[in-house]
């Protein structure tokens, strides 16, 4: 899109959201219109991405803090400035920290090696090494930095075998373990991290072990379908497949890499045992790794994801703007959401949360439904649930997620290959994660 | 951006003048990556260089090595990687194009100061 059509589809949602803040809607209050108002530029923003939707969350913080405390008693600016310092803001930073030490280090690289020498060279095996090495990366490091990682190592593979069906397995293995892999663990995307702030907001506590325990398998089985179903799609002609991999001497950094990491994931698991908070915790690596001078100012800056910080802290705002200002409460009244059974709700947000998160960002698009999933007033947890978790398995397009994207760019494989896997990934998830919201989530 | 570039500069030895140069890369624990250029002819230094970032000719590979950053836009990524491997080509042509009209006739680091101010 040209820079011109930009400013004027930027200007023409302006023009809507205001406009939505002085309809004569029925039942809705002064502070409601303008909430959504808000709401209505944040999800135009998002949708068609026309400014950075990283922009978008720390303009909807803006927004509110301007709007709403005029006409609302009791609520200051403060309210929404409190989203930047949100427990699951402090835990996906301390998560980045880790990340950012793990990848200055290659300790990922350390691990994928370790992988792959277990693997052997059948085909099937190295594929289900890098899809595993992927999963277990993209729990704890951003699903983007581990597909760069791997596709990396895959990619002199890759070429020496591109006329065989099994590269575009390779290939697309490793973004699908990645986005599957970030299911299990409160820090592995974000949509997890919104789920559990506006869980935990309506007063439903849910800790990394609990989280782990719900993600986790679905992890694990989705990796195992995946790595299966893409052996189906790309059967390969080759008989054996060599990686080159290298040793790294493991220094002093290393060491305390390793150790903040085990010490800050033990912390995480055991939090019933000391009753130490996650966001507490994830104050540990920061402090360990500057101290320390693992990390420098530069690896801070170029490494922490600040931009995604500011998107959640967005969606964050966005929720606490539609509940303090009876948005959310009009919208479950006027659209009878309580008259639904909740299987019904759980299906319909996981629905909407596949279809979004297909052809938008998967933070931006739980940002928009979870304030309303939260606002459902039954099942509220599976329906959180539901939609967070479901919105990983949209894996269906080159833009549904930043390491679908990455694998595309290789050019080496068509978007059609990754249509027909992804479709059929994108529904087998779907039914997983109800069973799984079905059967676990309380 | 292509359009950014308005001038260019060979590196010559100081010594002997010579534009024969060489690139050794020096990666020492600890240390950003650095690059340092010895004269071909008369194996003096040259020149220093910090790396930022390094592309090679194959800026997919480059561009996988730099991401280390989060994203979470798969559009904004597309956007990133169909630029990158543009941006690269179209940088390289424009720049031999400056240097056959003719390049700049002062020291490096008068040019690089001149920059930092703008």
């Amino acid at each position: 899109m040209s820079q011109k059509r930009n400013v004027e589809l930027f200007f023409a949602i302006v023009a809507v959201s205001v406009i939505t803040m002085f309809l004569p809607i029925q039942g809705l209050s002064l502070a409601g219109k303008r909430a959504l108002g808000v709401f209505m530029f944040a999800a135009l923003c998002w949708i068609t991405e026309v400014i950075p939707i990283a922009a978008t969350g720390g303009i909807v913080v803006g927004l509110l803090a301007f709007l709403l405390p005029p006409v609302l008693n009791g609520v200051s600016v403060r309210t929404f400035y409190a989203a930047f310092s949100a427990p699951v803001i402090v835990l996906f930073a301390g998560g980045y920290f880790i990340a950012a030490a793990v990848q200055k280090y290659r300790m990922d690289g350390i691990f994928t090696a370790w992988i792959l020498r277990r693997t052997g060279t059948e085909p099937k095996m190295v594929l289900g090494g890098m899809m595993f090495a992927a999963a277990f990366l993209s729990m704890w490091m951003s699903n983007t930095a581990t597909t760069a990682l791997m596709i990396a190592v895959a990619l002199p593979v890759v070429r020496k075998i591109k006329d065989d069906p099994f590269s575009v397995a390779l290939l697309l293995g490793i973004p699908f373990a990645a986005n599957v892999g970030g299911i299990a663990t409160p820090i592995g995307t974000p949509p997890n991290a919104i789920a559990i702030e506006f869980l935990a907001d309506a007063g439903k506590k849910i800790s990394f072990g609990q989280w782990f325990m719900w993600g986790f398998p679905i992890t694990l089985a989705m990796t195992v379908i995946i790595w299966y179903l893409l052996r189906i799609f790309f059967q390969p002609k080759v008989k054996e497949i060599k990686f080159e991999t290298r040793d790294i001497k493991f220094t002093t950094n290393h060491k305390i890499v390793a150790i903040t990491f085990a010490v800050t994931a033990i912390l995480w698991f055991t939090e019933k045992l000391h009753g130490v908070s996650t966001s507490l915790v994830a104050m540990l690596p920061p402090a360990v790794f500057l101290i320390t001078g693992v990390l420098t100012r530069q690896d801070i800056k170029t490494s922490v994801g600040w931009d995604i910080l500011i998107l959640v802290a967005g969606g964050i705002a966005l929720g606490t703007g539609m509940k303090v200002s009876g948005l959310s409460e009009w919208i479950l009244t006027t659209f009878h959401l309580k008259a639904l059974s909740p299987v019904v709700v759980i299906l319909l947000f996981g629905i909407l949360s596949l279809a979004l998160s297909s052809f938008m960002s998967h933070t931006a698009a739980t940002n928009l439904l979870i304030p309303l999933a939260i606002s459902v007033g039954t099942s509220v947890s599976q329906v959180v649930v539901m939609t967070a978790l479901v919105s990983s398995c949209a894996m269906i397009f080159p833009v549904s997620t930043p390491p679908n994207a990455i694998a595309y760019g290789s050019g080496m494989i068509k978007s059609s290959d990754m249509n027909k896997a992804g479709v059929v990934i994108a529904l087998i998830g779907f039914i997983l994660n109800y069973v799984v919201v079905q059967l676990l989530v309380r | 951006m292509a359009s950014n570039f308005s001038y260019v500069r060979l590196e010559h030895c100081p010594k002997c003048g010579s534009t024969e140069c060489e690139n050794i890369f020096a990666l020492f624990p600890c240390r950003p990556v650095q690059v340092y250029v010895r004269c071909k002819k008369c194996g003096g230094f040259v020149a220093r260089y910090t790396l930022l970032r390094y592309t090679s000719d194959k800026p997919y590979e480059s561009l996988l090595s730099a991401i280390r950053c989060p994203c979470s836009s798969g559009r904004q990524m597309v956007r990133e990687l169909e630029a990158f491997s543009g941006e690269v080509e179209a940088d390289f042509k424009k720049v031999l194009e400056l240097l056959e009209s003719g390049e700049d006739k002062r020291k490096i680091e008068e040019i690089i100061a001149e920059r930092r101010g703008e």
